[in-house]
């Protein structure tokens, strides 16, 4: 293992870590929550999918040594993206037809977030077209978050629905765009300033996962 | 080798007759221990061809004991779903009700899967058998009740209820799959494997206190 390999397994130890935290700080907050927690319950599921996912990554390194192919720890991933993605539902069944009517007028925009998903995962799967299954996978509730979570955001930042969550629906969208970008430089992880890229990304993915729950504080002192 | 197919026989038969003699809510949890039952007979067949085809078709890129650790836990929590799906598609069930049918259709599963285990291995060593018990045994219980009492949560909440029970189904895996992962290895290692369902378990009890 060089030293960059153990930058790289640093990330996935501490992004567990900040994860089980997480899980621990929204279970909590639901619990104490009454209409409400079911926001706060599907937060508790997206950080527990996401501790499980580098759980596996780490113990089958540990135990196993195995070579990375799709696994237990992927399919985690993408449960954590569909519970992120219930949690941006809970919300938009939550408005009012007012709400629902001024919220039309973003859906056109929103589609920009999932264009620029469309394009990367276009990227990858003319580099890995034998994965294609697997890249469909991970881009197919990725899209679909992203649109959902410009959608809120733009919603929110014009004062309309959920006005306060616009820094969480901001972190969705960051935590999304860092995931696309370290699966890019991932892709070419041999070449050195890939290599750095992946890192990098990989230390931005861990913050920006943590950020979705810190993102939400206001929100959750309430 | 053993016989599953003699086994289940052997174990659905009463459970059967029961499911006809009995009413309420007793009939309902014997019937989808049934299913588990049934889920767990035919996860072993589809098990026994996934194995085939990701390690015996020339191109392999799995081990045997990786496709257990990669494979398995995605059939297996799939067929244990199926029935609480059908159960959530088909009646109107109140939310204690589908948390108890998740535990009914884990319990048959574990149920079935430690009988096949026994044959198999052998029933003279009592501590083979306790930790068989409390090991595989608690964690297919506790992965049918994450879909269970995740599904009861966003119950009645329409549009919701597939995505989260996609993820919880993925959710499950993932934990089956450290289960598994932990179980084959050696030393310490298998040995924090088997302590991980009763350590969830307790998570769960402290909780719903």
């Amino acid at each position: 293992m060089n030293t960059l390999n153990a930058i790289d397994w640093s990330s996935y130890i501490v992004e567990a870590a900040l994860a089980a935290l997480c899980a621990a700080l929204c279970f909590r907050r639901a619990g104490k929550r009454g209409d409400d927690s079911l926001f706060f319950y599907l937060l508790t599921g997206f950080y527990a999918c996401v501790f499980m996912s580098d759980a596996f990554f780490l113990l089958t390194w540990l135990v196993e040594d195995y070579p990375f192919v799709f696994s237990a720890g992927d399919i985690s991933w993408i449960g954590g993206i569909f519970f992120l993605i219930t949690a941006a539902m809970s919300l938009t069944d939550e408005w009012t037809p007012e709400q629902r009517q001024a919220a039309r007028k973003y859906r056109l925009p929103a589609l920009a977030a999932p264009a620029v998903c469309v394009a990367f995962n276009i990227v990858y799967i003319c580099i890995y077209p034998e994965i294609l299954v697997n890249y469909l996978l991970y881009a197919i509730p990725t899209v679909i978050l992203s649109y959902l979570a410009l959608l809120l955001y733009l919603t929110a930042r014009k004062g309309g629905a959920h006005a306060k969550l616009q820094s969480y629906h901001l972190a969705v969208l960051i935590w999304i765009a860092v995931q696309l970008f370290y699966d890019l430089f991932t892709t070419y992880r041999e070449y050195y300033p890939f290599a750095v890229g992946t890192v990098v990304c990989g230390w931005l993915l861990t913050f920006a996962t943590a950020g979705v729950y810190f993102a939400l504080r206001k929100e959750a002192a309430r | 080798m053993i016989y599953t197919e003699n086994i289940f026989v052997c174990l659905a038969a009463p459970l059967l007759i029961a499911v006809f003699l009995l009413k309420g809510e007793t009939r309902r949890f014997i019937g989808f221990f049934l299913l588990g039952m049934t889920a767990c007979i035919l996860s072993g067949y589809i098990n026994s061809f996934i194995a085939i085809a990701v390690t015996d078709n020339g191109r392999a890129t799995l081990t045997v004991a990786q496709a257990l650790v990669r494979m398995t836990p995605i059939c297996e929590e799939v067929m244990k779903a199926l029935p609480v799906f059908f159960f959530l598609a088909m009646a109107s069930p109140k939310r204690e009700d589908l948390v108890a049918v998740a535990f009914a259709v884990g319990l048959g599963f574990a149920t079935f899967e430690s009988c096949c285990y026994i044959t198999q291995y052998g029933a003279e060593d009592f501590f083979f058998a306790l930790i068989r018990g409390f090991s595989a045994g608690v964690m297919h219980t506790i992965c049918a009740a994450i879909l269970g009492y995740g599904l009861a949560l966003v119950y009645g909440r329409g549009r919701l209820v597939a995505p989260v029970a996609f993820a919880l189904l993925c959710a499950s895996c993932t934990f089956h799959s450290i289960y598994n992962l932990l179980s084959a290895a050696q030393g310490a290692w298998r040995a924090a494997g088997y302590l991980l369902p009763v350590i969830t378990a307790a998570a769960i009890l402290l909780w719903q206190r």
